[in-house]
């Protein structure tokens, strides 16, 4: 027998554990020190059978609630929140051992585990969420029981009934929460994700290009976006997001496209990308160059193709972009050529030079650019992100004395020198490359992967991507080693969890939800039947039907082992098999004359007649019994 | 909230119930009452059941399924007769106590309740002797009327010797008694007609137990027509007892 109040202690403190634990990591040291000390002398003060006067735990409380009531502020309302809720979880732990103070406990639970959500909403929320459920459901039908009687037991073939049917209904409650959680009316915008953004590093992609700002880079491995697509090659990954069209003080930045301009989206855009960002600071959505178009979030597409949306730096949202992989994007008419020429008075004078003369040298705009890359190539510039150039000067000191930088230095000073030269430029940010997840079938694109290339104008074809760190010695190196690192592979393959979640969860909003509801609409009006589907259709309901009969007869024709030998007993005697009224075993035994007959008698009826099943020797030797009675009978 | 809603119904739904009572209660005596309630789910048990009944309640924890459990109160019968156990209130807080959800089940079992057993102080009813022939008694006593003589055997008490009897024969001659005990006797009810009829009963009651103790052969006189025959035995005193709780003056004499 197992009594049912401890088993509920262990219950709650389980429960206490699963609820804290995704919120321990966003907690302050204060209730960080406090909760697991409460629970253990909670713990040592039960064993030892004190009881702390309950008044002693609501001054406590009281005064801890003042503490952080006086840090709540229109700024600091989670932080502050989370942390008294976990003072009052510690509180209740070490406090009294009452089914009020158990319910509360849980109920105290819950809520830690619901602000954990406030902080960051990772798939270990759902692992926790689900224990805490089926947790919750046995520790509230055992409340059940202590209350009815506080001294309960149960014994353990008991409990484990109990524990299936706490197990079939925590089940069930689950599979309803997956119905409700897709058939509830949402919000566009999610009521719980008060705080976007936070704790997510600014992606490596900036809304300016400013070589020689720092000797160094550090791009995270944060996230950016996912890519749900089909594979390409690695040179085809370039990620547009967004034009830098002007230079000013020593970086490109955007300003809106001249009027006028308009780009020719590519016809036929194979490349379909179902885009998961994250939510981030830029507007700015990428896909592959050369993007057609971009739909499932309402957006601007500039004349450049450079299309933003506010509601990605909001929440977390997902858009589908289609894409001819290329590097020309054509245009309708004639660019705006001064705008695209325009550059600062003090650019840095080497560079000046060497546009200057490469401009006098190339005939044609085509001309130019392959100087400009055998420039690049005589320099042998090597692909480096530390002991960068720094100050006004450090693409000067990039190209002509330290010949080392990253992409922003290549694309700035092509882009420079392009102009410099007469030939129409822009830098152009994104991002390259990314980590294909075979098993989700996506591409991970990282803060590392930002990207600065150019693209250069050439009459009467449009804007070229040209990408001048490929012509770096170094580049594909990096690239390789990046996909090529074991860390990296597995972090991807582990990625495929938080991308379904991402999928399934975070981004089911109403939009989803209609889609959903359109999608069935089209399948239930694209639905054709058969020719033969009555024919096949009336079959299949008959044989099932037949198989429901059969199955329901031979339920009910399931006898009990006892009743299978009685009726063989009786059909010795009775030719029907069926118990004569008003006559007992004995009696129909006495009639067969016969002592085996008497035998099985009293052996069925000391068993039967004493509400107890026969053991499997009685049944073995009734069994023979009744093979030789009936054999005897055969031979008569 | 749904499967909890859905785990409730079903708690408390499939289950039959009947009423055991004993054979012999008298009315206004508290009495074991036994309920058996059976629960027809082939494999879901039934937990944390109250059970209300007669007024009284009593509870269940676990009723497994197909299985049967019986649980017992005490309850006091007001008024003789037949007493029919009526619709038991089920009720159960399973399986999260937010709400109690309850069913009412007709239960098997009636109850005959005799009347309240009351010694009288007087001799309320002509007790008649059944000796006049109805019976042939052929028990032997010492306190009781003359039966016979008979030779002296030697094991008989002496004060048994009847002595001037004995001075006239050869041998000693012994009175042969009766009981006095085992004389049968047969309760008039229609004798005190004058006193209040569940007085009557009550009496009646106390007097058919009184001499099934003393292992006399009691009857009982209900009607002018009809008379139950003195014999002895707890089915007898049963049967008599019956008669009382369900004696009516109005009826018509059987």
């Amino acid at each position: 027998m197992m009594r049912l109040n401890r088993l509920l202690e262990i219950l709650v403190l389980l429960i206490a554990l699963i609820g804290v634990i995704p919120l321990y990591p966003h907690l302050e040291p204060l209730p960080r020190v406090i909760l697991p000390t409460a629970a253990i002398a909670g713990l040592i003060l039960q064993r030892k059978g004190i009881r702390p006067p309950a008044s002693l735990f609501t001054a406590v409380s009281l005064l801890l609630f003042l503490f952080y009531a006086l840090r709540f502020g229109r700024d600091n309302v989670v932080v502050p929140a989370a942390n008294l809720l976990a003072i009052f979880l510690a509180v209740r732990l070490a406090g009294e051992r009452s089914n009020r103070a158990y319910l509360q406990t849980c109920a105290l639970a819950l809520f830690c585990l619901a602000a954990s959500t406030l902080f960051s909403l990772s798939p270990l929320f759902l692992v926790a969420l689900v224990m805490l459920l089926v947790l919750i459901v046995s520790a509230l039908v055992l409340l059940t029981f202590n209350e009815t009687d506080p001294l309960l037991a149960l014994s353990r073939p008991e409990l484990a009934t109990l524990g299936k049917v706490i197990a079939c209904s925590g089940g069930a409650s689950l599979l309803l929460m997956l119905f409700f959680f897709a058939i509830l009316p949402r919000t566009q915008i999610p009521l719980w994700d008060t705080m976007p953004g936070q704790g997510r590093k600014a992606s490596g992609l900036s809304d300016r290009v400013q070589p020689g700002s720092t000797t160094a880079i550090e791009a995270g491995r944060g996230i950016v976006f996912r890519a749900a697509m089909a594979p390409l090659d690695s040179q085809q990954l370039y990620w547009r997001a967004v034009v830098f069209n002007r230079y000013s003080a020593g970086a490109w930045v955007r300003q809106p496209p001249p009027p006028g301009e308009e780009s020719i989206r590519p016809r036929g855009a194979p490349v379909r990308q179902a885009i998961f960002p994250e939510a981030g600071k830029l507007p700015y959505l990428p896909g592959i160059n050369v993007t057609a178009r971009i739909s499932g979030v309402r957006s601007t597409t500039a004349g450049d193709l450079v299309t933003t949306s506010p509601a990605v730096t909001r929440r977390r949202t997902t858009y589908e972009a289609f894409s001819a992989p290329g590097d020309t994007l054509a245009l309708r008419r004639p660019i705006d050529r001064p705008f695209y020429l325009r550059l600062p008075k003090d650019l840095p004078p080497r560079l000046a030079a060497a546009a200057a003369k490469i401009g006098r040298t190339g005939r044609t705009d085509q001309e130019r650019l392959s100087l400009a890359r055998e420039l690049f190539r005589s320099l042998d510039l090597r692909y480096a992100t530390r002991n960068l150039p720094t100050g006004s000067n450090s693409l000067d000191l990039f190209l002509f004395d330290r010949k080392q930088g990253y992409c922003e230095f290549f694309a700035s000073s092509l882009a420079l020198i392009m102009r410099g030269a007469g030939v129409p430029s822009r830098v152009v940010g994104g991002y390259y490359g990314g980590n294909y997840n075979e098993l989700g079938g996506y591409y991970v694109i990282t803060d590392e992967l930002a990207h600065a290339w150019t693209e250069i104008y050439l009459e009467g074809k449009g804007w070229v991507t040209v990408d001048p760190s490929t012509w770096a010695s170094g580049f594909a190196e990096l690239g390789n080693e990046r996909n090529r690192s074991l860390s990296r592979r597995l972090a991807t393959m582990a990625d495929t969890l938080n991308y379904y979640w991402e999928l399934a969860v975070i981004t089911y909003d109403l939009e989803r939800q209609l889609q959903l509801v359109n999608r069935a609409g089209e399948q239930m009006h694209r639905l054709t039947m058969p020719k033969n589907l009555r024919r096949n259709g009336l079959v299949a309901v008959l044989a099932v039907a037949a198989i429901s009969i059969v199955v329901l007869l031979a339920r009910r024709r399931r006898l009990s082992p006892e009743e299978r030998l009685l009726r063989q007993f009786v059909a010795l005697v009775e030719p029907g098999g069926e118990m004569p009224p008003e006559t007992g075993i004995l009696e129909l035994a006495t009639r067969m004359e016969d002592p085996r007959a008497i035998r099985f008698a009293m052996l069925y009826s000391s068993a039967v007649y004493h509400d107890r099943p026969l053991g499997r020797e009685e049944r073995r030797e009734l069994s023979s019994l009744l093979k030789a009675l009936r054999k005897d009978r055969r031979r008569s | 909230m749904a499967t909890s809603g859905l785990l409730g119904w079903l708690n408390i739904r499939w289950l039959d119930c009947s009423v055991r009572f004993p054979d012999e209660l008298y009315s206004g005596r508290p009495t074991q009452v036994t309920i058996r309630l059976t629960n027809l789910k082939p494999r879901l048990p039934s937990y944390l059941l109250r059970i209300q009944l007669l007024g009284a309640s009593c509870s269940l924890t676990v009723v497994n399924g197909g299985a049967t459990q019986a649980t017992s109160f005490l309850h006091t019968f007001s008024g003789r007769g037949r007493h029919a156990a009526g619709a038991a209130r089920i009720c159960s807080p399973f399986p999260v106590n937010f709400f109690v959800r309850c069913v009412e089940i007709d239960c098997d079992g009636e109850a005959v309740a005799f009347p309240a057993p009351a010694a009288a102080t007087h001799a309320p009813f002509s007790v008649r002797d059944g000796s006049s022939g109805e019976i042939q008694r052929t028990e032997r006593g010492i306190d009781g009327d003359m039966l016979t003589i008979a030779d002296y055997t030697g094991t008989e008490p002496l004060k048994m010797i009847h002595w001037r009897l004995s001075a006239r024969h050869e041998g000693f001659k012994v009175k042969e008694l009766g009981t006095a005990r085992n004389e049968p006797v047969i309760i008039d009810l229609t004798a005190a007609a004058a006193l209040p009829l569940e007085e009557r009963l009550s009496f009646a009651a106390h007097q058919i137990n009184h001499f099934s103790r003393e292992n006399r052969a009691v009857g009982l006189k209900l009607a002018a027509g009809r008379t139950i025959p003195a014999a002895s035995g707890r089915s007898h005193r049963l049967r008599l007892l019956t008669e009382l709780a369900l004696y009516d003056a109005t009826q018509p004499a059987a």
